[in-house]
């Protein structure tokens, strides 16, 4: 397996800038600013120079330039597979109702035999990733893993961009790219490091992914309460980095929930994912150290699981959230993490609005809020 | 610019080189900054949370100290209950041995809880070898326990099924003392053995003295008739018809009595024999015409047109019904009418007869209408006074009514007047059986008959053998059975009558006696009794007797009874 990368900025002239790989690539990860995206000929020039290669990838809340966060960049990643095969697919979501039934959809249109891992890209703004996921895990058969992550747009929470399979790109598009072979090891990990405080509550109100009550409170006040006035004068910006650990039953591991949509009509809050009536939530706030630290711990875990095998590629998708938090020592982050997995791994990727994956290797895969969720790729 | 930023630049950078690092000092400053909203964030989240915990914890430890209270108080209550409570309660481990007790142990055993607590409760109890421990859930045995003193105790001990994580932990359970309970059920028993005795004994006694009254009070009733007979003179004719009015009335009365303990002692069975319905409300008619004439008021029969004659059933107690019912009713009322309305309707294989008896009488208040079929009962002892009566004719006729299982209904004004209701179901006499025609002629005879009167009252006799002679009949008597077939041997009889209630040889032996004689086979014999019984019926019939005359009897009954044996 070989990977490359490069990376340019809006300024640059694309076409000056997106020169040929010294290899034939299978497959072109492609994460950009979205200002890049409102200039349709971009992926037109990348379609036309690498018209055999799957191309596959989205709009971001920040770009990851070697271990640098940056915006107003657009970085090409170039992977070439020794045996691995690929299939893209893609979908157009009509609406967050629809994101089960559209998972599902989707799902059967792969062919299972051989398949080993799907890599799922979708808009990161109004899907219901937990419903997405519940569609698509539901087809598919065990032992067909799957991770990936919602697009951003740096930080104005609007329209999100995803590349379909057509060579085009949408705001309301799913992609999967499925890997075939027996040759492919992948491992991943997604780990947050944040801490919870005050007591459990339990969301006592709430409809699909939408919070209205939390102990019996209007959800929005309970939170700016504990926001102060100061941050949530800053809302729903600030909202990133204070988010919610959630339990849906008193046995599940806790994910981690950020908010999207703050309503001060009804005092609700919508999620990313569905946050069931009965749910226990606790309050999450950030500590610098802990967050790199969880970075670190999820680069470990990852390297891990693929034991012995070398690590020839890797993807990062890394929660915006956490930025937000992390301010200055963001490349911190980065640099302990690549530190971890090698300083000569290949890898690419992006800060999300959401991350795809089991949290473990034998748990379910779950939709993520501000976690930085590595999955890595050997072949021999 | 931060405040201790500034302080630092103040002291520390030449002002020449402020622009030189004006970036860096930027980046400071932001940092700075953040730290100081982290700071202030954590203090806001730390002081919300102290809060919102100690409220917490306020508030659990008030449900605490509630649950406490509510606690202590419940079990203080369940302490108090248990210690006062007469019945055990008790807990047994899963080997059977007390584990628990109550004061009430001690109460009802001796045995002190020390010395009971860890033993098994096999030592104390006894139960039946049916019975095993340790097998169901819950379950109650009645059983007997030795007290320490050595009485014995009836126990009622239930049991109920403690398990603990699944496994059985034993048992917990009620022992409750039913010796007292036990006691009284027995005296109870017995006491109520007793009443039954008494009653029998009273209804046998009653049955005895009205058997005991009824013979001479029959010679005074015949003798009265006969002397009716026998063409009086115009001065004696007033005191014999008062004479006879009277033992008959007295006679009713002691009927009334017989019937009533018959009843009471559930004696009295009903007969299923045809009869005619017509003959018996011609006769109720009859007899109480001339009563409510000497009383000034109107007696009226209402019977509706093509009423069913020939039934089956028992005439004997329907004609008492009528009797009582009628009789009452003149009785209270003392102007006006009494109307004896009788309907009727088709139903199955026969006809349901309505009878209504009302009259414009003294009426029953009506908190009396209740009672009046309680015997021995009228309505206030100023009634009994003017009207007289055992009280006894309703109670009969309750009776009677319960008999026939039917009901009767009654509707009463105080002053204005009352109404007896009733319906008897009767089957149809479908043979048309020929009854007994009664021919009334005023000279009646017989030619060259003999008829032998066996009776061991000699008063009966007296008075049998002055209405045969009338008839022309040569009378010979016999005062037992053992006389009777001596006389049969010597003379040639043509028609035994005889008694059934005899000492020595009964009438039934007797008849019995005559006809193992083939000579006598097909004698007649009509038997004397007064007992108007159905079993009495049926052993004049195992016996071989031809017919029964009832005493006190009617002469033109006895006439024709003869004539019908001898055709």
């Amino acid at each position: 397996m070989k990977a490359s990368s490069l990376h340019f900025s809006l300024s640059e002239n694309s076409s000056d800038a997106i020169v040929n790989f010294d290899f034939e690539p299978d497959l072109l990860f492609v994460f950009a600013d979205p200002e890049f995206f409102k200039i349709p000929t971009l992926i037109n020039q990348i379609q036309d120079l690498y018209k055999n290669s799957v191309i596959s990838g989205c709009s971001s809340a920040g770009q990851m330039v070697d271990s640098s966060y940056t915006l107003g960049y657009c970085t090409v990643t170039a992977v070439q597979f020794d045996k691995t095969t690929l299939v893209q697919h893609s979908v157009e979501i009509p609406s967050v109702h629809e994101s089960y039934k559209m998972g599902k959809d989707f799902m059967r249109k792969l062919v299972f035999e051989g398949l080993k891992h799907i890599l799922l890209f979708s808009e990161g703004m109004f899907i219901n990733g937990d419903e997405l996921i519940r569609g698509v895990v539901g087809e598919l058969p065990e032992g067909v893993t799957v991770t990936g992550g919602l697009a951003g747009d740096n930080e104005h929470f609007k329209t999100t961009y995803v590349i379909d399979a057509l060579g085009g790109f949408s705001t309301q598009a799913v992609s999967a790219i499925g890997f075939y072979g027996d040759s492919l090891k992948v491992s991943f990990a997604a780990v947050g490091g944040w801490d919870s405080f005050g007591i459990e509550r339990e969301v006592t109100k709430a409809e699909g992914n939408i919070v209205f009550e939390i102990d019996g409170k209007p959800a929005l006040e309970l939170y700016k309460e504990y926001l102060g006035k100061e941050k949530s004068r800053e809302l729903p910006g600030s909202a990133l980095q204070f988010p919610i650990s959630v339990r849906f039953t008193s046995n599940d591991e806790p994910v981690i929930r950020t908010h999207h949509i703050l309503d001060e009509e009804d005092k609700s809050i919508t999620f990313s994912g569905n946050v069931y009536q009965g749910s226990k939530v606790r309050l999450m706030k950030a500590n610098v150290d802990r967050l790199i630290d969880g970075a670190v711990t999820s680069a470990k875990n990852s390297k891990k699981d693929l034991g012995e095998h070398a690590i020839d590629f890797a993807l990062i998708i890394n929660c915006i959230g956490r930025k937000l938090v992390l301010k200055q020592y963001v490349d911190d982050e980065m640099e302990e993490t690549l530190a971890v997995l090698g300083d000569n791994v290949p890898f690419s990727g992006f800060y999300s609005y959401g991350e795809i994956a089991p949290t473990a290797k034998y748990t379910n895969c779950q939709l993520h809020n501000q976690t930085m969720t590595i999955t890595l790729f050997s072949e021999n | 610019m931060h405040r201790l930023l500034k302080r630092q630049i103040k002291k520390y950078l030449p002002e020449e080189d402020l622009s030189k690092f004006e970036a860096f000092l930027e980046a400071v400053n932001q940092a700075y900054n953040d730290y100081d909203d982290d700071h202030h964030h954590l203090e806001r989240i730390l002081e919300l949370s102290s809060k919102e915990l100690f409220n917490l914890n306020q508030e659990l430890k008030n449900k605490i100290s509630l649950t406490e209270a509510k606690a202590k108080d419940s079990l203080q209550r369940l302490n108090e209950v248990i210690t006062t409570i007469n019945d055990v309660f008790f807990q047994l481990d899963e080997h059977n041995l007390f584990t628990l007790l109550n004061p009430a142990w001690e109460k009802i055993t001796g045995f002190s809880l020390p010395e009971t607590i860890g033993k098994s409760i096999t030592e104390f109890i006894k139960f039946d070898t049916k019975f095993t421990l340790n097998k169901d859930d819950f379950f109650q045995q009645e059983t007997v326990l030795k007290s320490k003193y050595g009485d014995i105790k009836y126990l009622e001990v239930t049991f109920n099924k403690l398990t603990f994580r699944g496994e059985k932990a034993g048992y917990s359970g009620v022992i409750r003392d039913v010796t007292q309970r036990k006691k009284d059920a027995d005296e109870l028993y017995k006491a109520l053995e007793i009443a039954k005795k008494a009653n029998q004994a009273k209804s046998e006694f009653l049955s005895v003295i009205s058997h005991e009254i009824r013979t001479p009070l029959n010679a005074v009733v015949g003798i009265s008739d006969l002397l009716l007979y026998n063409d009086p003179k115009e001065e004696q004719l007033e005191n014999l018809e008062a004479l006879q009015f009277s033992s008959k009335h007295l006679l009713s009365l002691i009927n009334d009595v017989l019937d009533y303990s018959k009843m009471e002692a559930g004696k009295l069975v009903l007969e299923e024999i045809p009869f005619s319905l017509s003959k018996i409300l011609n006769g109720i008619h009859e007899t109480f015409k001339k009563e409510a004439l000497e009383k000034n008021i109107q007696f009226t029969s209402k019977i509706a047109p093509q009423i069913p004659d020939k039934l089956i059933g028992d005439p004997t107690r329907l004609t008492q019904l009528l009797n009582n019912l009628v009789s009452n009713s003149i009785k209270f009322t003392n102007e006006g009418q009494v109307v004896l309305s009788v309907d009727y309707k088709t139903e199955k294989s026969g006809y349901v007869i309505l009878f209504k008896v009302s009259d414009t009488g003294i009426g029953i208040p009506q908190e009396f209408i209740e009672l009046i079929f309680e015997s021995f009962s009228q309505v206030g002892i100023h009634t009994a006074r003017t009207y007289g009566g055992t009280g006894l004719g309703l109670a009969i006729v309750k009776r009677l009514i319960d008999l026939h299982n039917t009901k009767i209904y009654v509707s009463s004004e105080l002053n204005k007047g009352s109404e007896f209701e009733f319906s008897i179901y009767y089957e149809e006499d479908k043979k048309q059986s020929s009854l007994l025609t009664r021919t009334v002629s005023t000279n009646l005879s017989f030619e060259a008959m003999k008829v032998l009167v066996v009776d061991d009252n000699s008063m009966n006799i007296l008075i049998t053998k002055q209405f045969l002679k009338h008839w022309n009949v040569e009378v010979f008597e016999a005062g037992g059975g053992k006389e009777a077939i001596e006389s049969l041997k010597k003379n040639d009889v043509d028609v035994v009558l005889l008694d059934v209630q005899m000492p020595e040889m009964d009438g039934y032996e007797t008849c019995k006696t005559i006809r193992s004689n083939k000579t006598w086979e097909k004698l007649p014999i009509i038997a004397f009794t007064a007992d108007a019984s159905e079993v009495v019926h049926q052993k004049t019939v195992e016996a071989g007797m031809n017919e029964i005359v009832y005493k006190p009897f009617n002469a033109e009954d006895l006439f024709l009874k003869i004539q019908k044996v001898i055709n």
